[in-house]
């Protein structure tokens, strides 16, 4: 076929060429997802206007905190998430089948303890404690996993603790992007930890560098248990 | 460089004001963004189509897009480079990311000859579906910068100035990838008929 495009035509043909309508059945796939992430904002509310970081210490388990300093009660292993994960099943699951890790970093004058790490073929689940040396509250804010092959692995579920004796611990499943498996090695970039302040909504982000590298095997998909156990947060 | 001078900018640049003022009440509202979202998506998907995705993945990164600004709405600054941009940024970031272990594949050319426009006769049609097909098998052959900065020029309906921004290079050097893009394009044009 003859195509007899010269300048001045070139652009208006690359204009058509990608001037692609969205067909019906995608403008659906996009449509319910959108609408499901703009429900799940508006369901949690309170937790925007601050950029973008870690939901803070679930408040469904600060009651498990709270049950764990008045009765004492210890449920797995000796660290702080090893005490509070015997009610959330999420946690528990995730928390049974990880790989411990053990590795601390401090920046700001914060210490992060990766404590256990897990990986599924659409996830990495890191499990982390954030210590503050001034004794505030706080828990780790923006974070991110990068595979061994550089693929970004976008923060995406997430449950924490609460503040318990000046500890806090969060759980975070990190999602793969779309038709991508994690590989290993992996490296846990944590770049900001949030502090509480006197109201609830005030919360302060600390920058700072918090970097693990760790491996595991991929396991098969995790449960997530019962969707009322954990309090999720969708991000990027 | 006379092409570099030919480029104009498109017509249907999104309203940046609105967008910063819609993106602000979203920080709080997150029932703001749909409004964001209406005014964006078709210029999301018809980038990532540009890109090479097929209808299934360009819908699945497109709703990946959204999700992303949705989450990240308190990083948007606005009175930046404008919303569309940066959403676009967030869609090539999420295409390079899922395309890292599908390199090379080849462009869904079936999908787009098949696209008729709305009153179109099945002639026009088939020419329209002809040329986009011959087009894009063209840009196929470009380099992926090039392909890029057409895709974000083209599909993406933004200037010089925005693609710098979401390739981050400098206007001058966006403007000659584009020339450049432009004339190797011509060239193959000339070559293929």
């Amino acid at each position: 076929m003859m195509h007899d495009t010269t300048d001045s035509d070139l652009e208006p043909a690359l204009g058509r060429s990608f001037s692609l309508p969205v067909p019906t059945f995608s403008r659906d796939v996009i449509d319910r997802r959108v609408e499901a992430a703009i429900a799940r904002d508006t369901a949690r509310g309170a937790s925007r206007g601050r950029g973008f970081r870690f939901p803070r210490p679930a408040r469904l388990l600060v009651g498990v905190a709270a049950a764990v300093l008045l009765t004492g009660t210890v449920v797995g292993g000796g660290t702080i998430f090893g005490q509070l994960v015997g009610d959330a099943p999420l946690m528990e699951n995730v928390w049974d089948r990880a790989t411990e890790i053990n590795q601390s970093s401090t920046d700001a004058g914060y210490t992060i303890h990766l404590e256990r790490a897990a990986a599924d073929r659409q996830h990495v689940w890191v499990i982390m404690s954030v210590t503050a040396a001034s004794g505030a509250e706080a828990t780790s804010g923006r974070m991110r996993v990068i595979d061994a092959n550089g693929v970004v692995i976008a923060p995406g579920t997430c449950a924490g603790t609460g503040d318990v004796r000046g500890v806090s611990a969060v759980l975070c499943g990190a999602n793969a992007p779309a038709g991508i498996t994690p590989q290993g090695p992996f490296t846990l970039e944590v770049t900001s930890v949030s502090t509480a302040g006197g109201d609830p909504r005030d919360w302060t982000e600390t920058p700072g560098h918090w970097t693990f590298t760790f491996d595991v095997a991929l396991t098969s998909p995790f449960n997530p248990g019962p969707a009322n156990a954990t309090p999720t947060h969708a991000a990027p | 460089m006379e092409l570099t001078q030919r480029l104009a900018e498109p017509l249907d640049l999104a309203d940046t004001p609105l967008d910063d003022r819609l993106a602000a009440r979203a920080r709080n509202d997150p029932e703001a963004f749909a409004p964001l979202y209406e005014r964006h998506v078709e210029r999301v998907y018809r980038y990532l189509r540009a890109r090479g995705a097929n209808e299934d993945d360009a819908a699945e990164l497109a709703a990946l897009t959204f999700e992303r600004a949705l989450s990240n709405i308190d990083r948007y600054r606005p009175g930046g480079s404008g919303f569309g941009p940066w959403l676009l940024r967030i869609a090539r970031n999420a295409f390079i990311d899922a395309g890292r272990r599908q390199r090379n594949r080849p462009l869904d050319l079936d999908e787009v000859a098949d696209l008729t426009a709305p009153g179109q006769s099945p002639e026009d049609a088939a020419i329209a579906s002809e040329e986009r097909r011959w087009i894009r098998s063209l840009v196929a052959q470009l380099p992926e910068a090039q392909r890029d900065a057409l895709a974000l020029r083209f599909a993406g309906g933004l200037s010089s100035r925005e693609i710098a921004h979401v390739i981050g290079k400098s206007e001058a050097a966006t403007k000659k990838l584009l020339a450049r893009s432009l004339a190797t394009l011509k060239e193959a044009t000339r070559n293929d008929a």
